[in-house]
């Protein structure tokens, strides 16, 4: 049986795509997202003169016509989320950006809903299973969503079956991040998360863990030291980095030594570690230049084949 | 019941409205791209190495002529990178770079010998660092203080023994400090750079307030008592006799020294990490990056500008031509003309004398720290993509240390030291500065071609990366400057021994023979991933979205 494991795709519409056409690309018996699929900005396409006036990536200007549904595209393949608005309004959004919150989560629910349904459509027809689940920056809303599909499954705190039988365990829950997203939580309550959805297992050896967040100290958990204005920090070795990663997610791999432990959320340390006899695995994201990357895993009567980090 | 968002939306200067939500980074400070681009830079090892490597290849070019060439080599260099680095942020080197716009197996034949360079010149600044890092200082402190034992040793450490050693020792060092962890790695070099950044503005003080009248005065003392009795009014006339001739400045002579050019501000790219999730990139970095650049270029200028208004450029060209022949300059083993041996005479102060040491030390010393990094982030890169064997990225448990990587890069470079200390290796087959010259002229055809090859990732990168001019990518016409430059490099390498390494046959063969081995690596392990079900034309192939 043979897996492709993406994660990270925030919200990009051509990194979405991708990932639904990978089944195929790659011969995939089953596709699964491990998390984090929501984006993180809205961008405002102001009324003006009959087109839009729009600020994107450090440039200003204002589009007509064809240009318009042009530049959502690229807004969309960016990740963030165009949203067409008078002027009054966005002075309304910027002097109260609470204001935002319902505009940010109806868009977010509208491309979630989308991208079900361009599951279905390109995948169904292949009979290729798609597995996908929510990380540590998604909101809650979203998993209804997910789970409303007739053709997706919802990963979140269950066990799901890959096509060989292979038992699936998921949490897209992280430790807490600088930024205090949706799904942050203590260790504490991440390793109950974790136990949770492991208690569940029939035969933890054998199964593989989706766990968003990467286990600590692993290579593949390494981030940006951040000062407290949230800028990046820098020495004479150059940018200054630090593991990131959940030891409890550490922990309870460590106790369980599933067959593969599939992770995201560091985008920029991609790679494999092994902890003990279980192999984990952080294919990275590069969504923002709209490449998918991921990881292409073969498994044979309960063991790991082979495996290759692949960026399409 | 559902939850809402996080209700904390705030606006950017740009006007996305941004949610909270992981990775959101602010880009570093101008401050911090100023620091950084310096480091990088690593002023104190270029002016150790420039006035001799001019010294001896080109004598006759003019130094500041040479200078603006390096900015504009600088320019076309760092926009090269900096520009495939904004659009591919996350991606690191020309390994991906070329990987995605020309082919994998190019972009690790690339990668490949840029490595092999890298652990070349690791072993070449071992001994550098021996020769004038360490027997220059001895000579000089025991020359002031009048201490025998030093001025012994300073002869003694440029013996072969003593040098593999030493430089082993160093070699051994940089295995210790990177297999205890990354958090010693940089409290190691935060330490280091302090000394070596003091000792070089030492260095210049020193030159800045020496007299050429009291630089004469002082060398001639220096000389009687350690030089035989040379003045420095007979180096002049007795460099002419034994056959150096002085040359005007000419345009020929700076096309010459174009692989010098190269040289000067390599490293300088390091600034290119932009970070940050959201791609609203300010506009004072650009700006910032250039300043670095103004910054070391006007370091240059007023570095060597004193240096050679002290010493005289005729007099210094002269005495590195009497260093190297069989009369010689009189000064033992130890005395080398580099820029520190001259600076050490000008002052009697000891304890100036150690800060310069120090630093002439210290810089080529962090440079190894520097290669060694760069080399295990690229075999854990293509360990990764399954090029190389997984066990590559073993990680130390207790220290989070790449050891197997680490191991295999200081076994290769003591193999290579021991080559280049007891063999003729290096003076006949290895031509170090074209084996990198190649990678970096190869990596021109990653930011030419991204535009028209790869699109999507052009399309999708900052405006500052997708700049036209009369429609053209502002990528793909600084990727032609590089590999113009680099092409001038190139024919320069193989033209200057003394500067570059060997120029004959042997030494292309080897030069080629290093890439195509990264050729034949590539091609035995596509097999053998292929018998395993692992298909390497996957690593980089897109996905079509529609």
């Amino acid at each position: 049986m043979r897996i492709f494991f993406a994660t990270d795709v925030h919200g990009s519409d051509r990194c979405f795509a991708k990932f639904v056409n990978a089944g195929a690309f790659y011969r995939a018996d089953a596709v699964i997202l491990g998390g984090d699929i929501t984006g993180k900005a809205v961008v405002p396409f102001v009324e003006e003169n009959g087109g839009v006036r729009v600020r994107f990536l450090g440039e200003e200007r204002v589009v007509h016509g064809d240009e318009i549904g042009d530049l959502e595209k690229r807004v969309a393949d960016t990740g963030y989320y165009a949203h067409r608005c008078s002027p009054d309004e966005v002075a309304r959004l910027n002097a109260e950006p609470d204001l935002i919150t319902p505009i940010f989560l109806e868009l977010m629910l509208a491309r979630a809903r989308k991208w079900m349904d361009l599951a279905t459509e390109r995948l169904a027809p292949h009979g290729i299973p798609c597995f996908v689940n929510a990380g540590n920056d998604d909101p809650r809303p979203v998993d209804d969503i997910v789970r409303a599909s007739d053709y997706v499954q919802f990963c979140e705190g269950e066990v799901l079956r890959l096509p060989d039988g292979t038992e699936l365990a998921s949490c897209g829950y992280a430790n807490q991040t600088p930024w205090d997203c949706p799904r942050d939580v203590s260790e504490e309550d991440l390793e109950e998360r974790l136990d949770a959805v492991v208690a569940k297992l029939d035969d933890p050896r054998h199964a593989v863990l989706n766990f968003h967040c990467p286990p600590y100290d692993t290579v593949i958990d390494t981030g940006p030291v951040l000062g407290e204005d949230m800028r990046l920090k820098s020495g004479a070795a150059g940018v200054l980095t630090q593991a990131v990663g959940s030891t409890a997610c550490r922990r309870v791999i460590e106790r369980v030594q599933p067959l593969l432990g599939l992770h995201g959320h560091i985008h920029e340390s991609r790679g494999t570690f092994r902890l003990g006899k279980t192999l984990c695995i952080n294919p990275g994201s590069e969504y923002t230049e709209g490449i998918l990357r991921g990881a292409l895993l073969e498994l044979r009567g309960g063991k790991l084949v082979s495996h290759q980090l692949a960026a399409g | 019941m559902a939850e809402s968002v996080q209700p904390d939306a705030t606006t950017t200067p740009g006007g996305l409205f941004l949610r909270r939500s992981s990775g959101l980074v602010r880009e570093f400070s101008p401050r911090d791209v100023l620091v950084f681009n310096i480091v990088a830079f690593s002023p104190g090892l270029s002016i150790a190495l420039i006035p001799l490597s001019l010294a001896l290849t080109v004598p006759n070019v003019n130094v500041f002529a040479l200078i603006a060439a390096s900015v504009a080599f600088a320019v076309c260099n760092g926009l090269t990178y900096a520009y495939l680095s904004a659009a591919m942020p996350r991606s690191g080197g020309e390994y991906v770079f070329l990987g995605r716009s020309v082919s994998p197996l190019i972009g690790f034949i690339a990668n490949w010998g840029f490595t092999w360079s890298q652990i070349l010149g690791m072993a070449f600044y071992a001994t550098f660092t021996v020769s004038f890092g360490i027997a220059v200082p001895f000579f000089l402190l025991g020359a002031t203080l009048h201490n025998s034992t030093l001025l012994s040793w300073s002869d003694s450490v440029t013996q072969q023994w003593p040098t593999f050693l030493i430089a082993t020792g160093m070699v051994v060092v940089v295995a210790v400090v990177l297999t205890l962890g990354p958090r010693l790695i940089r409290r190691f070099l935060n330490v280091l750079f302090v000394p070596a950044l003091l000792g070089t503005l030492v260095t210049m003080y020193v030159l800045a307030t020496t007299s050429h009248s009291e630089f004469v005065a002082q060398f001639n003392s220096f000389m009687a008592e350690h030089g035989g009795g040379r003045t420095y009014e007979s180096v002049v006339p007795d460099a002419a006799a034994g056959g150096f001739i002085e040359q005007a400045h000419t345009l020929g002579a700076l096309i010459n020294a174009m692989p010098i050019a190269a040289f000067l501000f390599i490293g300088f790219t390091y600034s290119a990490y932009i970070g940050g999730e959201v791609k609203e990139p300010g506009k004072t970095q650009p700006l910032i990056i250039m300043a670095s650049l103004a910054v070391c270029t006007l370091f240059y200028i007023v570095s060597l500008g004193l240096f050679y208004n002290t010493v005289g450029q005729g007099f210094y060209n002269s005495f590195v031509f009497l260093s190297f022949t069989e009369a010689g300059t009189g000064l033992p083993a130890g005395g080398s003309p580099v820029i520190n041996l001259f600076a050490g005479m000008m002052t009697g102060s000891s304890v100036l004398n150690v800060l310069m040491a120090l630093s002439f030390f210290i810089w080529p010393f962090i440079l190894l720290f520097a290669m060694a990094t760069v080399c295990s982030r690229n075999l854990f890169a293509w360990s990764f993509d399954r090029i190389l064997p997984s066990a590559i990225t073993k990680v130390d448990r207790r220290f989070s240390s790449p050891w197997v990587a680490t191991l295999l890069i200081v076994l290769a470079t003591e193999i290579l030291l021991a080559f280049y200390v007891f063999t003729t290796f290096f003076q006949n087959i290895t031509n170090y500065t074209a084996i990198f010259s190649v990678a970096f002229w190869l990596a021109s055809f990653a930011a030419i071609l991204l535009p028209y090859r790869r699109p999507d990732i052009f399309e999708a990168a900052p405006p500052s990366a997708r700049r036209r001019i009369g429609g053209v990518p502002v990528m793909s016409l600084v990727g032609v400057g590089n590999l113009i430059l680099y092409t001038l490099s190139l024919i320069g390498v193989f033209r200057f021994p003394a500067f570059a390494g060997p120029n004959g046959t042997r030494a292309i063969l080897f030069v080629v023979g290093i890439y195509v081995s990264g050729l034949v690596i590539y091609v035995i392990s596509q097999q053998i991933q292929a018998r395993r079900g692992v298909d390497l034309s996957l690593i980089y192939k897109e996905i079509p979205p529609e």
